[in-house]
This record gives C-alpha cells, sequence and structure tokens, in this order.
C-alpha cells in the first residue's frame, strides 16, 4: 500500500500526543508549582529506494538518489524547569523557591519525592505536611502553642512562643537539586521522583549553591504561558488537519487506481 | 501490448511515491531542525519511434526502417532531494535550546562513536551533566563531548559557546558541508556524511539563537500545493490508461466481428 498513508497516520498520532501534552499544561495553569512540558518530534525511518552516488550510467551517478521518509514520532516530552511567576499569598506556610531547588517530601511509603509546591499546611500532630499530608523532609513540628512561625530564607524555621521576646529555633529545611531535573519523573500530586535520567539529588540548605532561597508568604504558580499554549494548539491542530488531508488523498489514490478496471 | 498503458501507469507510480515524500514532509512539520525533501521527476531516456516500410514498394530491398519521431515512454521519480533553506526560528527561552542562523549543523555522537549532524538544537543535560540533543545522543564541542556537571546556571551564547556558571567550558562544533543536499538523512533529525556531500568543515563566524528552535523547513501550503497536484496528475493518468484499455477493448471488439 501507500507509504503516504501510514506517514499521515504517524503524524495524526504525534499531533494527538501534542494536543494532550498541551492540555495537560492549560489545565495546570493553576497548579502551583507546575512545571510546563513541551512535545519533541523527530523524523522517522528512510527507506532508501535507490542510494545516492549509485550508477546510472558507466560514467553518471545519481547525485541525491531517492530517499522517502515514514513520518515522524514524538521523541520526548521534555519538561521545562523555568521558573513560575511569584504570587504574594501572605499565608505563612507558603514558601516559594527563588532558584534551582526542591523541596521534599516523604511519601507514605517511605520515599522521597521531591516538589516545588510550597503550600504547606500542619497537621494534627503539629507536622508540617503537604496539601495531601506527606510530611516535609527533614520532619519539623510546630509547638501546639506557637503564635507565629518564621522561615528564613535560608529555611531556617523558628517559632514565637507566647510570652517570649526571643524566637525559638525548631528545624531547618533542606532542599535538593538535580544535574538534570528534566529527567524527574512526575507522578502527580505535584511530586517527582528521582530517575536515573535525573541523576542523585545534591542536597543542601536553601541559598547554598544554586538551591535558591525561600520567600515565605509566597507561591511559586505554574509556569504555563496561557497564549503559548494556544497558539501550540492551533498549531497542533493545523498539523493534525493537514495530516488527515494526506489520508484523504492517498485514499483517493486507492480509489482511483481500484477504479482502473471497470 | 500499447506503449501508453505502461506510460500512464509509470506516471501513477511515479505521483504515488511524490505523495510520500509529501506525506513525510506534511508528518514532520512540527519536527525541530527537520528538513524537507523535494521530489525530481524526469522522463526516461527518449526513444526514437520508426516505423517499418515494406518491402512490396522497393522490390529486391530488405524492409527499411523510416523514424517517425521521438517518444518518451516512461516517467521516473529520480531523486528526491533535501531541501536546505532554512525553517522558521521560535523562541523557547529553554536556555539550552539553541538554533543556526546560517549555514551548518550541529554534530551528535552515538554510543558507539558514530557523528551525525544534525539542525535540531533541543540540548539538554543528561544525569552525568553531559550536554547531549533529545535523544540523548552526546553533543560534540571543539574537543569531543561538553560535561557541564552539576553547574548551576547553563547556557549556549550566540557564537556557539557552551556557559556553566559563568565560565566558557566549550565551544559547539558546527560544520558546514560543501553540499549539503547530498547529506544522507537517517530519521531521529540526523543525518551523515556521504561521499558526494563532502567532508564536514568547521564553519568559521557562525550566529546562533539562543533560546530558540529552528522548526522544520517545510511549507505547508507550497505541500499541500503539491498535493493537490498529485491527486490531480494521478487521475489524469489512471484516466490515460482507462482509455486506452477502452480503445483497445473496441478494438478487439471490432475484429472479432470481422472474423
Amino acid at each position: 500500500m501507500i507509504r503516504s498513508l501510514w506517514s499521515g497516520a504517524t503524524g495524526m498520532i504525534a499531533q494527538q500526543t501534542n494536543l494532550d501534552v498541551i492540555s495537560n499544561n492549560l489545565a495546570n495553569v493553576n497548579t502551583s508549582g507546575y512545571k510546563k512540558m513541551r512535545a519533541d518530534f523527530e523524523d522517522l525511518l528512510y527507506q532508501i529506494d535507490r542510494e545516492p552516488g549509485a550508477p546510472v550510467e558507466p560514467d553518471s551517478m545519481l547525485p541525491t538518489g531517492i530517499q522517502v521518509g515514514l513520518g515522524t514520532r514524538v521523541v520526548g516530552t521534555n519538561r521545562l524547569m523555568g521558573p513560575g511567576n511569584i504570587q504574594i499569598t501572605s499565608n505563612p506556610l507558603d514558601i516559594a523557591i527563588e532558584g534551582d531547588g526542591f523541596f521534599q517530601v516523604t511519601m507514605p511509603d517511605g520515599t522521597i519525592a521531591y516538589t516545588r509546591d510550597g503550600s504547606w499546611k500542619i497537621d494534627a500532630d503539629g507536622q508540617i505536611v503537604t496539601s495531601n499530608g506527606y510530611l516535609l523532609e527533614p520532619e519539623i513540628v510546630i509547638p501546639e502553642d506557637a503564635m507565629e512561625v518564621i522561615i528564613s530564607p535560608t529555611g531556617v524555621v523558628s517559632v514565637r512562643l507566647p510570652n517570649q521576646v526571643a524566637l525559638d529555633e525548631i528545624g531547618q529545611i533542606e532542599l535538593a537539586r538535580f544535574v538534570n531535573p528534566a529527567g524527574l519523573m512526575a507522578i502527580g500530586k505535584n511530586l517527582f521522583l528521582e530517575t536515573e535520567a535525573s541523576g542523585e539529588p545534591i542536597l543542601n540548605n536553601p541559598g547554598e549553591e544554586g538551591m535558591g532561597t525561600l520567600l515565605q508568604g509566597a507561591l511559586e504558580m505554574a509556569n504555563v504561558q496561557v497564549v503559548e499554549e494556544m497558539v501550540n494548539m492551533i498549531i497542533a491542530q493545523r498539523a493534525y488537519e493537514a495530516n488527515s488531508k494526506t489520508i484523504q488523498t492517498a485514499d483517493e489514490l486507492l480509489r482511483i487506481a481500484n477504479n482502473l478496471r471497470r | 501490448m500499447y506503449r501508453g498503458i505502461y506510460t500512464g501507469a509509470s506516471a501513477m507510480l511515479v505521483q504515488e511515491k511524490a505523495l510520500d515524500v509529501v506525506a513525510n514532509n506534511l508528518a514532520n512539520a512540527e519536527s525541530a531542525g527537520f528538513r524537507g525533501r523535494i521530489n525530481v521527476n524526469k522522463s526516461f531516456p527518449q526513444l526514437l519511434v520508426s516505423r517499418m516500410e515494406s518491402a512490396q514498394d522497393a522490390p529486391g530491398l530488405s524492409p527499411s526502417v523510416t523514424p517517425l519521431g521521438d517518444a518518451a515512454l516512461n516517467v521516473v521519480l529520480s531523486e528526491t532531494a533535501m531541501a536546505t533553506r532554512r525553517g522558521p526560528i521560535q523562541v523557547t527561552d529553554n536556555p539550552l535550546d539553541v538554533a543556526i542562523d546560517g549555514e551548518g549543523f550541529f554534530a551528535v555522537q552515538d554510543t558507539a562513536g558514530n557523528t551525525f549532524y544534525t539542525r535540531a538544537g533541543h540540548f539538554s543535560k543528561n544525569a552525568a551533566g553531559e550536554l547531549v540533543n533529545a535523544d540523548g545522543m552526546l553533543v560534540l564541542g571543539d574537543g569531543g563531548p561538553i560535561a557541564l556537571g552539576d553547574a548551576i546556571s547553563c547556557f549556549i551564547d550566540d557564537r556557539g559557546q557552551v556557559v556553566a556558571d559563568g565560565d566558557v567550558i566549550a565551544q559547539l562544533q558546527i560544520v558546514a558541508f560543501e553540499r549539503p543536499t547530498y547529506l544522507r538523512q537517517v530519521g531521529r533529525s540526523l543525518l551523515t556524511a556521504t561521499p558526494q556531500a563532502g567532508l564536514p568543515q568547521p564553519t568559521g563566524a557562525v550566529r546562533l539563537v539562543r533560546g530558540a528552535l529552528e522548526r522544520a523547513n517545510v511549507n505547508v501550503v507550497e505541500e499541500m500545493t503539491a498535493m493537490i497536484e498529485v491527486n490531480r496528475a494521478y487521475e489524469m493518468a489512471a484516466r490515460s490508461v482507462t482509455i486506452q484499455d477502452e480503445m483497445t477493448g473496441r478494438l478487439i471488439s471490432t475484429f472479432s466481428r470481422v472474423g
């Protein structure tokens, strides 16, 4: 059968994936700490019908041969780790990271996950947890009678206790950084897991070696640009349409061929 | 049988292949750095069509041959050439995305040590801190693979210098070929050198666009027009086959009545 039929199909499939990625970006436009993704495409194999340089006549050769490509595919969905906008919320347990680091979170099974979402809560035991109730690592417990929680740019957590002038230091927030943060695996709930592609986490206090400093009372929003996604969506739709036209044309050719013998 | 039937059929086959090429171009209209291909059709060598003179007209002589004129019996797809015009540049703001504004190709290397050339500049760091392309192949600099390590801020500047934490650690290898249309496309946005393309030469002053990607150099309007053209040419060639088939049918039925 005609190769173009399948080439067109690969194009449509690739654009579907593209649209999936775009729609997930748009769906998470208000998710704090969300990092947008981008689908990257590349061409598939080429069928070499005639080698370039094949002899045609004794003293002449084909300059470029006949190479027919077989379509496209998605090579990867690249996560773009650029910073999102910082929104001031004035909530003392909202913390934005100004830099490359990630907060560490202990999952119920004990594995450590990483997140940029700094909307922390306090559970019944006074522990600092994510919106899903997962513990911040290293654990920090806020005393019951604390009147105020103060988090310094370098991650020192202190509280003000009643009838006391000085602040009480109760813990230190530690951040993790990766050589290749785009290689982290997203598991939903704003969490990422370490993979072989991301490399081992490099741990340090905020403010050290590119970890970024903390900003209390603020949240990092998603780094999704709605206009950009909308434009990408239009392009994806048109590319999808063009590929469907290819299939239509291939179908038309086959119909004509079938009608040769009446 | 009639020569024309084969001519018509060969034209149909050529148009099918032409559609294959157009389909691949359209499918890759969103592949960064993709180079489209162009069909080049040629007619078969012209043949001299001749007529046999009856020997009766000139008794004593063997039948002579009188030329009638030229005819091309076939059309063939002789080449698909790589389009070398530049694709549009899209700003992505990804610090390791880079587009070449001008001639030239990035050099990348697979694990077996084979070198490929590409215009797709979506690079990133792997876990070992090396600069790699979207497929994980090592991007080559002047001194081989480029190690960024755990540098905090990395980017590639307008001249192809790789900067990690403020220090220039490498210069991207950007090469040009004497005849780039002769490069072989091997998929995955990669090209390999061929003897016809010449040896890769380092380019002199090259200008890169930082934080941007070169899109495919496919013009959708042109490809759509080509597709319509293919459709109609195929239809016409099919029509010529049908008509000649009908003529042959009429010929056979006429002769059968004589008998």
